[in-house]
């Protein structure tokens, strides 16, 4: 009795154990890792942080493989947000590009510029996210 | 012309991810291009502190959603599903959603 318990139980550890793995594999070669970011521009910034993007940030993005799916504005805006999804390889690719993008000449003089009567955005939430596995993008 | 997009984010009560997640990818997936609801995207944030399930669907335009969404929520199969899967409960706590225009710029339109 107490063998078969055991070993039942032992049965079900390797099944848990071998789906988990297969789980993890499959997350890790299929699949990108998005990046939802809801910006909270200052007062009355909203104008010119949409004009930053479209003149310059998503171009400099690019360079660092920065992959914006798109770029918007809520229609019943009173909280004032600019919206964008981007694609990542990984995480930690992620991690890399961010940075990259961050130490860039060309952003800090475009940044230095934009921001000589105050910065844009006061905060940005962002959400690194997985897509399920029937998520249209993948 | 671009269309309109709308971003869903939805908040699961405690214990109820996976069956939100479930309904969504057995059920209302299937369900949606009867109402030309179309799912451009559907994610669970890696750090789920809050619980959610995010989705973005692509209308043609507002009017159209509302028109979409409101026979939607009518649709006979629907109506039974909900009421099957919420039979312990209601599976979502609440819906932030918000409706919006690509920017000029944006590689979606």
């Amino acid at each position: 009795m107490k063998n078969s318990h055991l070993l039942s139980f032992l049965c079900g550890a390797l099944a848990v154990l071998g789906l988990g793995m297969i789980g993890q594999s499959k997350a890790e070669s299929s699949s990108h890792v998005y990046e939802l970011r809801i910006y909270h521009p200052n007062a009355g910034k909203l104008p010119a942080l949409e004009a930053r993007f479209g003149k310059d940030t998503d171009r400099i993005f690019k360079k660092h493989n920065i992959n914006a799916l798109g770029y918007w504005i809520p229609q019943d805006n009173p909280q004032n947000l600019f919206i964008y999804i981007v694609q990542h390889p990984s995480k930690a690719e992620a991690a890399k590009n961010w940075a990259a993008f961050q130490a860039d000449p060309e952003w800090l003089k475009v940044k230095a510029e934009t921001e000589a009567s105050g910065v844009l955005t006061d905060h940005v939430d962002s959400t690194y996210m997985n897509p399920t596995e029937f998520s249209r993008l993948k | 012309m671009s269309h309109v997009y709308e971003l869903r984010m939805y908040t699961a009560n405690p214990g109820k991810l996976d069956a939100v997640v479930a309904r969504f990818r057995d059920h209302a997936e299937a369900i949606f291009p009867r109402y030309k609801l179309k799912s451009v995207g559907c994610w669970i944030p890696q750090d789920n502190t809050k619980n959610l399930f995010i989705y973005i669907v692509e209308h043609e335009s507002r009017a159209a959603a509302e028109k979409n969404w409101e026979a939607f929520r009518a649709d006979a199969e629907w109506k039974s599903v909900k009421a099957a899967s919420e039979a312990d409960g209601p599976l979502v706590a609440s819906i932030e959603r918000y409706f919006m225009d690509p920017t000029a710029f944006s590689a979606l339109k």
